[in-house]
């Protein structure tokens, strides 16, 4: 027993220092471009001052290094317009085409594939809490572009939930498979190169919410569906490199209200990170989800988390393989609150886009 | 449930190791047949020009060049062997062609402006043994009858052909509005005032460069930049409107627009219809004709079964016509045309 709690809390532990690995990777990946301009900048100004310098030598004239017919006056001119000019921005395009979509609490991240009428995503996860409940989910989402700036997608997930339940004071073995909650998005793209988006989601109550096993109500993370409508927002920034691309994004969740056992998901607020780089056709990836929630969620009216465990992080790594007609992404990852591990994902994703 | 978890990460492993096994070359795919609209559509180009298009090709293993009549027809490899040859360019009479190759094997075209990897060639534009002209530059255009630029990294060059000796035209980690960008495809205006650019690395822009001024003017996000003949107007690639992508135009003043242009007073060109991902757009000398590569499925522009397009300027964007229907990559197409009664080295 004490053996496996020990490979328990190794195990628990595992997580945080994936989490460790990745959090500094991330933040020196994101902080790639403003190094660039730091260092572009600070020779430009190692230039001018060069150039100063020398103009103010009696007989000084054009520094050596200095591009052929280049006059250091017109450079001047160009440092003291530094900022106006880097207010134009630098949005990225031609890059790699980074395809990016969530569902079933999967997000995919690389070249994706594109050119069909009808984009569709098959992921399959398996979501383990440490506890010993799980839960096996089958989304299927498609999607649709209406022009050039609005995409529509609807999400279809089979889930297969298994939680030990206790039954009249004995552990049973629970199962319940099902339809879950249909999602439906609209997409809108912003900006001369549809780097920006806005997407709004609304869940319909389409799976159980009060399914009974063993005589018992099953805890709400065990069910297939809410019970009530939802609704989230999410921006999306994607900015593509050389290399690859990073997408910045967050996500207002709002989870309904009470539904009519009792149970309630607290609105949340996420900021996530993720960065993929170009490998060939392998598109490896890690990412990060900051989420808080702003109040406790409910089970059958009683409060179920401390102010702890409103705050989650979810670090995951990526691995996708694309063609023209079909990418397949593995993706590992794992929530933890601020006192645990919560549980850990993987995943199994394929996309084509048909027609 | 715990044979349906193993069997889950087995199949991902095992797809994504499968898929990884693949290489990330291009494959050299197959020809297409020719329905009799395509058909009569480049028969009808071919009444109206005549000339030579090249332009890059997998279909016969790693890239090389091939050329073709205005209307498809006449197809003919002009450099072999196992290196990448892209970014084809006509000399100003149409007999040679500078080229960009790789030093060894198949490298992306991500890799463009690592420098190293890559040498410039010509190759006269009926075949025959290709010469090198420039060593670790990429992305060459001609800039007169013996002389080309190309660029390295941040700096781009000029060369003389006869004479052999390179010049320094920019180095943009001297510049501080290009804050130290590579610089891609360098394009020098008709007047030889203004170099249009594509940067990347520290920037991602598009715009052109006053080489009197020594003033850059952001013209847009996006890729490719190319003049117009005539000067005094730019067109270029931007992620955006059907398929993914489009092309943009504005008219410059000197090497600056005159003032801020909306989306719709930008758009140039997109065709219509599913293969609408178009890139790689070049000119005709006489400004006449427009050629670039289109891809239905996928980006990447060396890999995507891009097919090669000629379009009459002014003409409805639904009148361009394709040329080539092979399933390998077909990239970075360059036209000369002739004028009537001219004649051209290649034969036609």
């Amino acid at each position: 027993m004490q053996r496996g709690n020990r490979a328990t809390s190794r195990l628990s532990r595992l997580p945080w220092l994936l989490c460790l690995a990745v959090l500094p990777a991330l933040g020196l990946a994101a902080l790639v471009p403003l190094a660039d301009r730091l260092l572009a900048r600070n020779q430009a100004r190692a230039l001018l001052e060069q150039v100063r310098q020398e103009l103010a030598e009696p007989g000084g004239g054009s520094p050596a290094g200095l591009p052929a017919g280049c006059r250091p006056g017109w450079l001047l001119h160009l440092h003291h317009r530094g900022e106006e000019l880097a207010s134009w921005g630098d949005i990225g395009g031609c890059g790699v085409s980074g395809a990016t979509a969530t569902a079933g609490g999967f997000k995919w991240i690389g070249r994706g594939v594109t050119g069909g009428l009808l984009d569709v995503q098959c992921l399959a996860t398996r979501n383990a809490y440490l506890d010993g409940a799980e839960s096996l989910s089958l989304s299927t989402r498609l999607g649709t572009n209406l022009g050039y700036k609005w995409s529509l997608a609807a999400t279809v997930p089979f889930l297969y939930n298994h939680e030990k339940v206790d039954s009249f004071g004995v552990e049973k073995e629970a199962y319940l498979p099902g339809f879950g909650d249909l999602s439906l998005e609209v997409t809108r793209k912003l900006g001369i190169t549809n780097a920006h988006t806005l997407t709004l989601a609304v869940t319909a109550p389409t799976g159980a919410h009060d399914a009974v096993r063993r005589g018992v109500i099953l805890p709400q993370r065990q069910q297939l569906g809410s019970g009530v409508m939802g609704a989230s927002l999410t921006y999306e920034y994607t900015r593509d490199f050389d290399w690859g691309l990073m997408i910045y994004g967050g996500t207002l969740g709002w989870g309904g209200w009470e539904n009519s056992v009792g149970d309630f998901r607290a609105p949340s607020l996420s900021g996530y990170l993720y960065a993929g780089y170009l490998l060939g056709p392998l598109v490896p990836s890690a990412g990060l989800t900051v989420t808080g929630r702003f109040m406790s969620d409910r089970e059958r009216h009683v409060t179920t988390m401390n102010a702890r465990e409103m705050f989650s992080i979810v670090p995951t790594l990526g691995l996708e393989w694309s063609s023209d007609y079909l990418a397949v992404m593995l993706s590992l990852s794992t929530t933890l609150s601020f006192q645990r591990m919560d549980s850990w994902t993987i995943g199994l994703g394929l996309q084509t886009s048909l027609f | 449930m715990d044979v349906l978890r193993k069997l889950l990460l087995l199949a991902g492993c095992l797809t994504l190791g499968a898929c990884a096994a693949l290489s990330g070359r291009p494959g050299t795919g197959t020809q297409a047949a020719i329905d009799d609209e395509a058909q009569a559509a480049r028969a009808r180009i071919g009444r109206k020009v005549k000339g030579l298009i090249v332009w890059s090709s997998s279909r016969a293993g790693n890239h090389n060049l091939f050329t073709m009549n205005p209307d498809g027809s006449h197809i003919k490899m002009i450099t072999r062997g196992e290196t990448v040859d892209w970014f084809p360019r006509f000399s100003p009479d149409g007999r040679e062609i500078l080229f960009c190759r790789s030093k060894q094997g198949w490298v992306y075209e991500r890799d463009a402006n690592m420098n190293f990897k890559w040498d410039l060639f010509t190759v006269s534009s009926d075949g025959g043994e290709p010469r090198k002209v420039a060593g670790d530059a990429c992305w060459g255009t001609w800039t007169g009858p013996r002389q080309i630029m190309f660029s390295r990294n941040t700096k781009v060059f000029t060369k003389d052909l006869g004479s052999g000796q390179e010049k320094l035209l920019l180095d943009s980690t001297r510049v501080e509005s290009l804050g130290g960008a590579e610089l891609q495809q360098p394009q020098l205006s008709p007047d030889g005032k203004c170099l249009a650019l594509t940067l990347r690395g520290a920037r991602r822009q598009t715009g052109v460069y006053d080489l009197q001024a020594h003033s850059w003017a952001h013209t847009g996000e996006g890729c490719q930049v190319n003049w117009f003949p005539s000067g005094g107007r730019i067109l270029w690639v931007n992620p955006s409107g059907n398929g993914g992508s489009e092309l943009f135009s504005i008219p410059l003043k000197g090497c600056r627009p005159e003032r801020e242009y909306s989306y719709e007073e930008m758009r140039y060109l997109d065709i219509p219809g599913r293969r609408s991902h178009e890139y790689f757009p070049k000119l005709s000398p006489d400004g006449k004709w427009l050629v670039w590569a289109a891809t239905r499925r996928g980006h990447d522009h060396d890999i995507a079964d891009y097919e090669i397009y000629i379009w009459e300027v002014g003409r409805p964007a639904a009148e361009a016509t394709r040329l080539t229907f092979h399933s390998g990559n077909d990239r970075w197409p360059d036209i000369f045309t002739l004028a009537t009664g001219g004649e051209h080295a290649a034969g036609q």
